[in-house]
């Protein structure tokens, strides 16, 4: 197989990277494997976790080894692409800047543009949901159309709210949990994003999409209680 | 069961092991190669419910009779105050107290009872994942149904050498040698990489179910340039920064940016998960090969003894039905 690299992570998990030219072909082979895998449901193979250009097979040793994994990574690649579900689309109301995004101001400085033209550029265009990652279910998105890749900070915040919302390099993040966080943190959702009394514990999946709306934080009470599972919408 | 001193104790199982895709983190026992046993040596499915309890000492009342058994770290398990034996099938009469730690060697004791445990399930699993804030933590006073009565294996087989029950407690050395893989991304630190198997490692006392961080002679990444976030396996090792090694264990973020430079092995993450904050380590590079290899071994061990507990237990007249995990019995209950 020429379009993908092979390597082991240990006896139990498999890396697997594209190596298209183009970046949106390598994420979309690496979530077609991994839609093909989980409809397949493999013996052994507990899951597999897609991001942009990389996937990684996590299995039981005794019953599977990577070696064996390569023909199935084949048949997975070539067959027929079939999304799990229609995307969806969720319109995320949020509080730019001030106590609520403390970074918001560092990103206007390192961009040489005010906190509106941020905002404006944050909130005017949907973003693709490319994965689901750490520390837990996070929204890993394609970040706004900044001029330079934002640098993480030197010093990760111990700590960071619920349903958070970062930028860095050029992603972005909404993140369901209070954890330590080196983003940039620029804003905050009243919105509920995880539900552990739900099926999902979050409501988005890869290919889903986002789009931020500035409210004021007078608007905040509006919105508590409001679950981001009630906002789904189809695109 | 009736929690008198519940020490640091959680109930836990073998984690949400396909959660990864949701990005939910493993978690459950971090030794499960002991957690497994412990199911094991008292007839459970090895992924029931147990409790997995940190250094200090456990105790319970037996509300009904129970089997029960300990495994894990180096203590005392006492049952009305006489000692029992470790990784051995044990009774305790209904109205026993039980008491099991505080640690001697190693850092974390499984309990785990005939029967299954009463607890929340979240995807699958009853483990606790900090982040969610779920998980069932022992307090003073909690009374956990879900247990077998058993009634007591008195049976002299059981102190009978012949009739033994085919378990070798794994060592709790003091200074462990950590056996580990090459990771994905070990020619990114070039010849520093061989840094990890030279000196010994100090693990800091910022170390929990998500990571360990270590301070050692480290390796350093030579390439440059920023990681696009991808899946990281637990066992995972990483230099974030130049203040140490981080090792990330079942409690780890699915996704990182940081290369990875060498994983544990399955046994490694066992032993790793024994060792006290303040103690050494040092790792040993093994194959592939070697390491699924000593899974198989462990595998045809757990196999070996789950035969040998059923025939010990239908020689005892216990029950041999299978015994139903809580979510199975909500499952029939719905």
């Amino acid at each position: 197989m020429s379009d993908v690299l092979l390597a082991p992570c240990g006896e139990g998990a498999l890396r697997v990277t594209a190596v298209h030219a183009d970046p949106e072909q390598r994420w979309r082979c690496v979530h077609h494997i991994a839609d093909w895998l989980n409809a397949h449901q493999i013996p052994g193979v507990y899951g597999s976790l897609p991001t942009y250009d990389s996937l990684l097979i996590e299995f039981d040793p005794v019953l599977v080894t990577a070696a064996s994994l390569g023909p199935v990574i084949d048949a997975a690649s070539a067959a027929d692409a079939r999304p799990a579900r229609r995307p969806r689309r969720f319109v995320l109301p949020m509080v730019y800047g001030g106590s609520h995004g403390p970074d918001l101001e560092f990103v206007a400085d390192f961009l040489g543009l005010t906190q509106a033209e941020v905002v404006d550029l944050h909130s005017g265009a949907d973003s693709t949901v490319r994965c689901l990652g750490g520390p837990i279910a996070s929204c890993m998105l394609d970040g706004p159309a900044f001029s330079r890749p934002i640098p993480r900070l030197a010093d990760p915040r111990l700590e960071v709210p619920e349903n958070a919302i970062s930028v860095a390099g050029e992603q972005g993040v909404v993140g369901p949990v209070r954890a330590p966080s080196g983003w940039r943190l620029i804003g905050l959702t009243p919105v509920k994003i995880m539900d552990v009394e739900a099926d999902e514990l979050i409501p988005y999946l890869p290919g889903d999409r986002i789009r931020f709306r500035p409210i004021d934080s007078s608007a905040w009470s509006d919105y508590e209680g409001v679950r981001l599972h009630e906002l789904a919408e189809a695109c | 069961m009736l929690i008198t001193s519940p020490g640091h104790t959680w109930v836990t199982d073998l984690g949400r092991l396909s959660g990864a895709r949701s990005g939910v983190p493993a978690n459950g026992a971090m030794d499960h190669f002991s957690a497994r046993t412990a199911n094991i040596l008292v007839g459970n499915d090895e992924a029931a419910p147990l409790l997995e309890t940190l250094a200090v000492a456990v105790e319970f009342l037996a509300q009904c009779d129970l089997l029960l058994a300990v495994t894990g770290a180096e203590c005392e398990l006492r049952i009305d105050g006489a000692l029992a034996p470790l990784w051995a099938p044990v009774s305790a009469r209904a109205g026993q107290a039980v008491s099991v730690g505080p640690a001697r060697k190693g850092l974390r004791s499984y309990v785990a009872v005939r029967g299954s445990l009463d607890v929340p399930y979240l995807l699958g699993s009853c483990a606790p994942d900090t982040m969610v804030g779920f998980g069932t933590r022992l307090r003073a006073g909690d009374v956990l149904s879900g247990a077998r009565p058993t009634a007591p294996l008195a049976h002299p087989v059981f102190r009978m050498p012949v009739m033994r029950l085919p378990v070798e407690p794994p060592a709790l050395d003091d200074e462990p040698v950590i056996p580990v893989t090459d990771g994905p991304d070990h020619a990114e630190f070039g010849a520093t990489a061989s840094l990890l198997y030279r000196g010994s490692f100090a693990v800091s006392d910022r170390s929990n179910h998500v990571g360990l961080r270590l301070s050692g002679e480290l390796p350093t990444r030579l390439a440059t340039g920023e990681v696009l976030s991808r899946g990281v396996p637990i066992g995972a090792i990483e230099v974030p920064s130049s203040e140490g090694l981080l090792v990330l264990h079942r409690g780890r973020g699915v996704t990182a940016g940081y290369p990875v430079l060498a994983v544990l092995t399955s046994v490694g993450l066992d032993q790793i998960a024994q060792v006290r904050p303040g103690s050494q380590v040092r790792f040993r590079r093994v194959s592939i090969t070697e390491a699924r290899d000593a899974v198989l071994a462990q595998h045809h061990v757990l196999s070996r003894l789950r035969r040998a507990v059923r025939t010990v237990l239908a020689a005892h007249g216990a029950s041999l039905e299978p015994i139903a995990t809580s979510t199975e019995r909500e499952l029939s209950a719905v």
